[in-house]
């Protein structure tokens, strides 16, 4: 009758909607030989921070195609982090303070393992396949203590850790050393931790000291403070975000960038952006070595990756300071950023050819493979994976990225 | 000399059935009995109906007959101290629906006494239901004696989810349709809560004080006065009769107690009404959790262990005493009060389980005086006043000067940075005080027999001063900020075509004035002064048509505006930046419904169904800036909803409902902010349960055991489907974050004695204990045991 037959024209309504929008779930394809990639994907105009999220996942190839997390990668929540070492990956969350590390097996990466932090501000590798050295700052003042802590990536754990200030202000230092000391590079060598660093006042972004650049060198692994060396000829080395600041040639030596930039974290600018040099095995900058990049080129470096013969690929940018005190890393059209070849023995910068001009990264990742370095290349709407050719200069469009950047390139 | 009893009948239709009812039930008597000369409710009165069917008056002098059939019917009044009194009322076929029946009872009913109050209150909610707006509408009255607040009995209703982060004086976000969180207007008895505070809100309000709530769903009527864009939820709060008293305790698992007691009386021969009404709200919100606990050393996290929450606690007090008149010569109510209240909240977590705090808790005071005044014939004969005006004065203060990094077992470790909060990146002490200002007043016109029109005006200003004593940055609001909102409607209510045809003009205008100042960009030390002023204009359509005896249809269009609100403009000064720029949402709404009625004997079946399409644009969101978030205005959304209900119930003893709610909420925004295309165009909306179902079963027992007394069980069940958290379309299915889907199971026993004088209800809310989730990873308590007493009379 009527009742029956408006209940069941409604029933056979509702199931048909609910049976019509059922999702469909994608596999996941083994990518047997290629490369683990951080991804940022488009967070959406429709976002909310819940929505924010990166994607580790693997691809065959970065020169052709598109590059997406649709339907593939491992979903974090909210932006991370990346570092690697002996094949295992970690990705530490930003807005959540756990750590996971991966691994790739069979062509597919597997969870193998988790720890909780309270801060890891610059994690870089030791150079051992299983150790990485990370720095927790602090933030806001109170203590100058920055927390050294060794992680064990086969265990996928804190080892150990040590709270000790990176920089003691000596009698004769001004009011404005006592500052907050923040972690931008480390390296490891010959037994002993180097920790490059920026003071920033801590409470706010203020960065009243600007002329000198600093490396702490620290005991490995017993983490004891040995000294903290100085050069004046240019300003504090790295910038916030755990930068690709610290470059090492084929010889052992280690260079450092030195930006000095108002829109790349520094509220003042008092010296030239330059590169300082400390030897293999020394534990002073090189005295006979500064490489004025500013002065040369009108550039501020920002992050490197070296190839080889000298030769390395550069991310620089020129100071507007009406884009803002992070006017680099900005999303919102700003593309104030270039790539460049730096030769670090003749002194000299080239501007890359057919790289467009773009925004700047965080933790800027590159991958040196075959002497050309691969970038995430971010230019406003069009967002592109490019080969840089050193010698030539020369950089070649890749994979699309179909999302905001790329944040770690591993190859396996 | 004997007291004649002069009965006062009033007939409507609107729906009095059960709990998670709604809308319209037909063919209904309802009355209430009073003395002539005292003018108060008579109980034990009999009534009937046609010589067959016989009830007493309850304590209200309330009695109902439901599920009529058409046609003239007798009714009998009967009782040891008055005269007998006959009437007869028609419920006619050929319209079918409320308002025929206040048509003829207007014939029949002696309506010379008929000027309680509350009766236009009534007749104002029917005449909107048969409007075309689209109105779920709850009838707290069988659920008084349950251990519920207001947001249980909401989540029940189609369309609506409530998603509540934790126990008692959890935050909250209640979605309708697909629109969330301050798109969604609250109101008490017509009145804006706004910026009542959260000592006053939807999981605090137990259903005692509350007669009635009311959803409408995308178009609101102008008499609310909202700018509003997904809909509006108004609570009616008890004013029923002259004199009445409840109080009710319950105590209940993780030291959860409620009381509240409400009281109206009418005092000396000026008739001096008096209302009073407090509410008292504490919870140790110690439910066992699940997590991983680090190791303190290696920081390796392991199995999951369950732990109790200990920084969980909430305790909120409130009490409201108002003082007036009605029914006199100058005014038909007036009536001054004022409201107070305060509560301390304990926070155990951020947005995630990895960070449990252990001293971190907020407080806010809240105190309202405020002023309601109604006049019929004002300056015009056919033009009626109701006014009220109040004024808010809100200190809220966040807490967060510990520097220790606590564990789910309550240990901890002090943080490097010994400036740095539990939560925040430094202490903080901050403090904010709100004062806003805001006035209502309705104007009502009868131009003829057939046509009304309203007019509504409702003006709001909110200041905002903030200090923080410990910050060492600028501080937020230590400049003023301000916010004016006027927001006026008009509408022309119109009934055609031998009352089968209603519908419902409108337009609104909203402006919007404010002064804010914002931190210079990527600079914590600089405040800069921002000023913004706009008019905005709304306009949409209401209809309703029977189109036979059984079924009406109902469809409502509009095209408006929502103007953003102090809390998303301002910010909470914490990790939610203000943002000044922010402009008015704005949508396109359509809703379509087809209502069935259909009776069997003693049986009664209504089926519903409803579809309700949005078209939002610049819709305000929360979107993330690294560390702290701020409302910006993002989304183009494509909003398909569909909702079916039946309710069933026999002879007014046994109930039974189900409904079901599917909504497909599809990003249409093909551009990202940075202007390149976005991959997401197309893609459902991230974190918004998309499918929900809700049944419920009760059976009361009349004279169980002794006479007027009533044994009720219920049983409900609440289904909402898993969702993601992330944009459904990115990452490996396997690997992506969900909210699971939730399966939960509430019963409930009440046994109540001389007409609900006294009352007695076991309540068992997730009694299967299942572990649940409406937020990313944010556990809910488990099984939730209490027993409720009341106590109720009215005289």
């Amino acid at each position: 009758m009527k009742v029956k037959h408006t209940t069941a024209v409604l029933l056979s309504l509702a199931i048909g909607l609910f049976q019509s929008c059922k999702t469909k779930e994608k596999d996941v394809i083994p990518v047997e030989e290629g490369y683990v990639l951080g991804f940022r994907a488009q967070n959406g105009a429709a976002t909310s921070s819940e929505n924010d999220a990166d994607y580790l996942l693997t691809v065959k190839t970065l020169m052709s195609g598109t590059i997406s997390s649709t339907g593939n990668g491992i979903e974090q929540n909210g932006w991370c982090y990346y570092t690697h070492t002996g094949g295992t990956y970690l990705v530490q969350g930003y807005q959540d303070n756990n750590a996971v590390g991966y691994k790739v097996e069979n062509g597919l990466l597997v969870e193998k393992g988790r720890f909780a932090f309270e801060r890891m501000d610059c994690t870089n590798e030791v150079g051992d396949n299983k150790t990485l050295v990370s720095i927790g700052a602090p933030w806001g003042g109170g203590s100058y203590d920055c927390n050294i802590q060794l992680i064990d990536m086969e265990r996928i754990e804190i080892a150990s850790a040590k709270k000790h200030p990176l920089y003691f202000a000596s009698a004769t230092d001004s009011a404005k050393t006592r500052l907050n000391m923040w972690p931008t590079g480390t390296y490891v060598e010959n037994g002993k931790l180097y920790v490059a660093f920026y003071p920033l006042n801590g409470t706010s972004w203020e960065t009243p000291l600007t002329d000198t650049a600093y490396v702490s060198i620290f005991e490995y692994p017993s983490l004891s403070y040995i000294k903290t060396i100085k050069d004046t000829r240019t300003g504090p080395i790295g910038y916030y975000g755990d930068p690709t600041c610290i470059i090492k040639d084929e010889n052992g030596n280690h260079y450092t960038l030195s930006n000095t930039s108002v829109n790349s974290g520094f509220t003042q600018s008092t010296k030239p952006s330059g590169i300082l040099k400390i030897s293999a095995g020394s534990d002073e900058f090189d005295k006979d070595y500064f490489f004025n990049v500013e002065g040369t080129s009108g550039f501020k470096v920002l992050a490197a990756a070296y190839v080889s013969n000298g030769l390395a690929v550069a991310r620089v940018v020129k100071d507007d300071p009406s884009f803002g005190a992070w006017g680099t890393f900005s999303y919102s059209g700003l593309q104030p950023c270039k790539m460049v070849v730096l030769d670090l023995i003749k002194k000299t910068v080239t501007e890359v050819a057919d790289v467009p001009m773009h925004g700047g990264q965080y933790k800027t990742p590159f991958l040196v493979e075959n002497e050309k370095v691969y970038v995430s290349i971010n230019a406003g709407t069009e967002k592109h994976i490019y080969q840089i050719d050193p010698k030539t200069a020369k950089g070649t469009k890749g994979a699309k990225i179909e999302g905001r950047e790329i944040q770690a390139f591993y190859k396996y | 000399m004997l007291r004649i009893l002069v009965l006062s009948l009033f007939v409507y239709s609107t729906c009095i059935v059960c709990a998670q009812n709604n809308s319209l039930s037909n063919r209904v008597i309802k009355g209430f009995v009073l003395d002539n000369t005292t003018s108060e409710p008579s109980m034990g009165v009999i009534v009937y109906i046609n010589e067959s069917q016989a009830i007493e008056t309850d304590s209200n002098g309330l009695f109902l007959f439901d599920s009529l059939e058409y046609g003239t019917h007798k009714i009998h009044f009967m009782s040891q101290d008055h005269q007998s009194f006959d009437t007869t009322v028609t419920l006619s076929g050929e319209g079918l629906g409320a308002h025929l029946l206040t048509i003829k009872l207007t014939h029949h009913a002696p309506i010379t006494i008929l000027n309680d109050v509350n009766i236009v209150h009534k007749s104002e909610s029917q005449t909107i239901r048969e409007t075309g707006f689209t109105v779920n509408s709850i009838d707290i009255k069988p659920l008084q004696s349950q251990n519920l607040d207001i947001n249980k009995v909401l989540n029940q209703t189609s369309g609506v989810r409530v998603r509540e982060q934790g126990g008692l004086g959890s935050d909250f976000n209640f979605s309708l349709n697909g629109f969330s969180g301050r798109q969604i207007k609250f109101f008490i008895d017509g009145i804006p809560m706004d910026n009542f505070g959260t000592s006053l809100s939807l999981n605090n309000i137990p259903v005692n004080l509350v007669k009635r709530v009311d959803v409408y769903k995308g178009v609101i009527p102008v008499f609310l006065g909202a700018d509003a864009l997904g809909g509006a939820v108004n609570i009616s709060t008890n004013q029923e009769v002259n004199r009445f008293f409840d109080f009710a305790y319950s105590l209940g698992s993780f030291n959860t107690q409620r009381a509240s007691l409400i009281a109206k009386q009418t005092v000396g021969p000026t008739k001096l009404i008096v209302n009073t009404r407090f509410v008292y709200n504490h919870s140790d919100n110690n439910y066992l959790t699940n997590v991983q606990i680090p190791d303190p050393v290696s920081g390796k996290l392991d199995k999951y262990q369950k732990v109790r929450r200990f920084n969980d606690g909430y305790n909120a007090l409130m009490g409201d005493i108002e003082l007036g008149f009605s029914d006199k010569k100058w005014t038909k109510k007036f009536m001054l009060g004022i409201t107070a209240s305060q509560n301390r909240k304990e926070i155990q977590q951020g947005n995630n389980m990895t960070k449990p705090c252990g001293e971190v808790f907020t407080t806010d005071k809240v105190l309202i005086p405020y002023l309601k005044y109604e006049k019929d014939s004002f300056l015009l004969k056919r033009l009626n006043l109701s006014m009220y005006v109040n004024y808010v004065n809100k200190k809220t203060q966040v807490v967060d000067t510990s520097s220790k990094t606590y564990n789910w077992l309550g240990a901890y470790t002090i943080k490097q940075s010994t400036n740095s909060g539990e939560l925040n990146w430094d202490k903080t002490l901050f403090f904010f005080s709100d004062q806003a200002f805001t006035s209502i007043a309705n104007l009502q016109y009868t131009i003829h027999k057939r046509y009304t029109l309203r007019f509504n005006n409702t003006n709001n200003l909110l200041t905002r001063v903030g200090n923080d004593p410990i910050s060492k940055n600028a501080v937020p609001f230590s400049q003023p900020n301000s916010l004016h909102k006027y927001v006026s409607g008009l509408s022309i209510e119109s009934t055609l075509r031998a009352e089968r045809l209603k519908f419902t003009l409108f337009v609104k205008q909203f402006v919007m004035n404010s002064k804010t100042f914002e931190m210079k960009d990527n600079d914590n030390d600089v405040l800069i002064e921002l000023q913004s002023n706009l008019v905005r204009y709304g306009k949409g359509l209401a209809v309703s048509y029977f189109i036979t005896s059984k079924l009406l249809a109902k469809s409502s269009f509009e095209n408006t505006y929502r103007l953003p609100d102090g809390y998303e403009m301002f910010g909470n000064g914490l990790l939610l930046e203000a943002n000044p720029r922010l402009k008015p949402e704005k949508s396109t709404n359509f809703n379509i419904g087809l209502i069935h009625t259909t009776k069997l004997g003693k049986s009664k079946l209504q089926s519903e169904v409803s579809y309700l399409y949005r078209r939002p644009q610049d819709m305000i969101r929360l979107s993330a800036l690294s560390v702290t978030t701020k409302y910006e205005n993002l989304v183009q959304a494509r909003i398909n909803c569909m909702e079916v209900a039946f309710k069933y119930n026999y002879n007014q003893r046994f109930f039974f409902e189900c409904n079901t709610t599917y909504q497909d909420m599809i990003n249409v925004s093909r551009y990202e902010p940075d202007g390149s295309v976005s991959i997401l165009y197309l893609d459902r909306l991230p974190n918004i349960p998309y499918w929900f179902a809700n049944t419920s079963l009760s059976y009361s027992f009349h004279n169980f055991i002794v006479k007027n007394s009533k044994l009720s069980v219920a049983v409900s069940s609440h289904f909402v489907d898993k969702f993601y958290l992330k944009w459904p379309s990115q990452g490996n299915a396997s690997s992506k974050f969900i909210v699971p889907q939730q399966l939960s199971h509430d019963a409930s026993i009440t046994y109540s004695l001389k007409n609900d004088r006294y009352s007695c209800s076991f309540g068992a809310i997730n009694f299967t204990n299942k572990i649940l989730y409406d937020d990313f990873m944010l556990q809910k308590p488990g099984r939730f045991m209490s027993i409720k007493l009341r106590y109720s009379i009215s005289k």
